[in-house]
């Protein structure tokens, strides 16, 4: 293969598992601006969404094969409710686990939410096994081929349906009067709560709508790769460094932090070792908190506040 | 006491040990500006933070339009009527001006997420009201040029009125002035003054701490002394003066007219 269409194929693979990454990133954003809460379940969300989308779609057999799934629902119809089971799941995570520790420190409610993510496998895997799941491709198909470089019809499905994700997110906080509130509740929750925005709904409204952004990651991204009870973890690893590659606060941020991930292992995984491939995404982590740190201790200010809240 | 707004009785407010604010009470008429001075850390903008429900009250009882308002979250207490501005501005900085004001109007809104995703007529409909609701706000305070720029690209003094339009913008009955007059010129403190008054006359009531004598003394109804935490007097603005309570308190400073220590910091940040 040329080294053109080579890098070119990084490229297309690097943007794709990016895509992904940037989805589960903007997750993080969306809690942790309104909030400040950084929600380690969020990969969760994804596993969920793929595996319930698999459940109501194809014959599964569930809880240690007790029972037998039989939904059969046509997929476009399956993944409509997958979203909409895991945004409820989202709700009931903030009503169960984060709404009652109301008053708690921020580090509190992170631990919890590191809980959360064990809850949710847990469950899981009672529900699922340990068995890989997988779902069929959206369009049938073979593959485009660009320059030798080949790209497949899921990977279009990926990088398109996060795309119309950002553009309905971007209309969403630009042009409504509740993304506004949302917006104005991560700049100044008390301003806001004191220009009659309930901020309890708000951070109810960040945990639906990130749920539902990480089940939508899960479900686009099982066509190309398997899914199973602990996917959650590697995820939301993946997007928290995403997420903190774009510094945390800003969506754009998160978007191009994530796209820039899947690129950085994709092209490391070729070049060196696609053993190194997950060694890279926390390389550079460890890169951007020591450059951050170091810039933040010149400044003379602490990283826990910017953190914090 | 019919027209009686907001009624605080035996209010009290401890942090830790430390007794912030000491049996305060006081009514305030609808319709009247009702000023609250004091020396630095007198309890002022702690008796705000009571009244707008940032903070739970140790004690005592706080009724808004005859409301109890022990009970009520600052959201609703935002809801009934009641908005504030901030000592220190709070306002929304990555969002424009216009945004700033409209999220003001956010209990106005009654459509949800589903009307707005869908982009359902009514849900646009009631956003281009709000919008242009929210033009007519900042044009009361002679900013409506400058609504699409972004707020932290205005001077101090703008940004305060920024915040004044956007309190204005819930349509409050009672509006709270956290030191509205802190950091502004003697042109926009005039400003400011004009605006008041024609907030008055269009039926608002407002209670506003400040420490610009010359503002309150010409703008107040009514005026309510606290030092250490504790009401020391109440009156007329000519009364209040004439106190020897009130003289003690500010020890020396009873001639001042003008900028105060604490301005003329707050002016140089």
């Amino acid at each position: 293969m040329a080294l053109e269409s080579q890098l070119l194929q990084y490229l297309f693979t690097g943007v794709t598992v990016g895509s992904i990454y940037a989805l589960i990133a903007l997750g993080f954003v969306v809690i942790h601006n309104v909030t400040g809460i950084v929600n380690f379940a969020q990969g969760d969300f994804a596993m969920l969404g793929a595996l319930v989308a698999v459940t109501l779609t194809t014959r599964t057999p569930i809880f240690n094969r007790v029972f037998v799934a039989d939904f059969d629902l046509p997929l476009p119809l399956g993944i409509v409710l997958s979203v909409l089971i895991v945004s409820l799941i989202g709700a009931v995570l903030y009503f169960l686990a984060i709404r009652p520790a109301k008053g708690a420190s921020i580090v509190s409610l992170i631990i919890i939410t590191i809980g959360a993510h064990f809850a949710f496998q847990g469950l899981a895997l009672i529900a699922w096994a340990a068995d890989p799941y997988g779902l069929p491709v959206f369009t049938r198909g073979g593959p485009l081929e660009i320059h030798g470089a080949i790209l497949t019809r899921q990977n279009l499905w990926v990088i398109g349906v996060t795309a119309v994700i950002l553009l309905a997110l971007y209309l969403f906080f630009e042009r409504t009067m509740l993304g506004k509130a949302l917006r104005a509740c991560a700049i100044n929750r008390l301003a806001a709560r004191l220009m009659g925005i309930d901020a309890n709904r708000m951070a109810l409204l960040s945990f639906v709508l990130s749920a539902a952004i990480g089940a939508m990651a899960g479900i686009v991204i099982t066509p190309s790769t398997f899914m199973g009870y602990d996917s959650g973890t590697f995820l939301s690893l993946k997007g928290f460094v995403a997420a903190i590659m774009g510094g945390m606060n800003s969506a754009t941020g998160a978007v191009v932090g994530g796209l820039l991930l899947g690129i950085f292992e994709t092209v490391g995984a070729g070049f060196i070792s696609s053993g190194y491939k997950d060694a890279i995404a926390f390389i550079v982590l460890f890169a951007i908190l020591f450059v951050r740190m170091s810039v933040g201790v010149r400044k003379g200010q602490s990283q826990f506040e910017e953190v914090g809240m | 006491m019919t027209d009686t707004i907001l009624e605080a009785s035996g209010l009290r407010k401890e942090f830790g040990g430390v007794v912030a604010v000491h049996k305060v009470s006081f009514n305030v008429a609808r319709g009247e500006i009702f000023a609250i001075i004091g020396p630095n850390g007198a309890g002022k903008t702690t008796l705000f933070n009571l009244i707008s429900g940032v903070y739970p009250t140790t004690g005592g009882e706080l009724r808004f339009r005859g409301h109890r308002l022990a009970r009520a979250n600052p959201h609703e207490r935002a809801a009934m009527g009641l908005a504030r501005t901030f000592q220190n501005l709070r306002l929304f900085d990555n969002m424009t001006v216009l945004e700033n004001v409209m999220v003001g109007r956010h209990t106005k809104s009654r459509y949800g997420l589903m009307a707005a995703a869908l982009r359902l007529p009514t849900a646009h409909r009631e956003e281009r009201v709000i919008r242009e609701q929210a033009l007519k706000r900042l044009a009361m305070v002679g900013l409506e040029g400058r609504a699409h720029q972004l707020v932290g690209s205005l001077s101090f003094g703008q940004q305060r009125l920024v915040e004044v339009a956007r309190a204005m913008a819930i349509e409050p009955q009672l509006l709270l002035l956290d030191e509205p007059g802190a950091g502004l010129t003697r042109k926009e403190v005039e400003e400011l003054d004009d605006l008041v008054r024609r907030l008055r006359d269009d039926g608002m009531t407002v209670i506003l701490v400040e420490h610009n004598m010359e503002l309150v003394m010409g703008i107040a109804d009514r005026v309510m002394v606290l030092d250490y935490g504790q009401k020391i007097a109440e009156g007329t603005p000519l009364q209040v003066q004439r106190n020897p309570r009130v003289i003690a308190a500010y020890l020396g400073e009873e001639a001042s007219v003008g900028l105060h220590p604490e301005e003329a910091y707050v002016a140089t940040q």
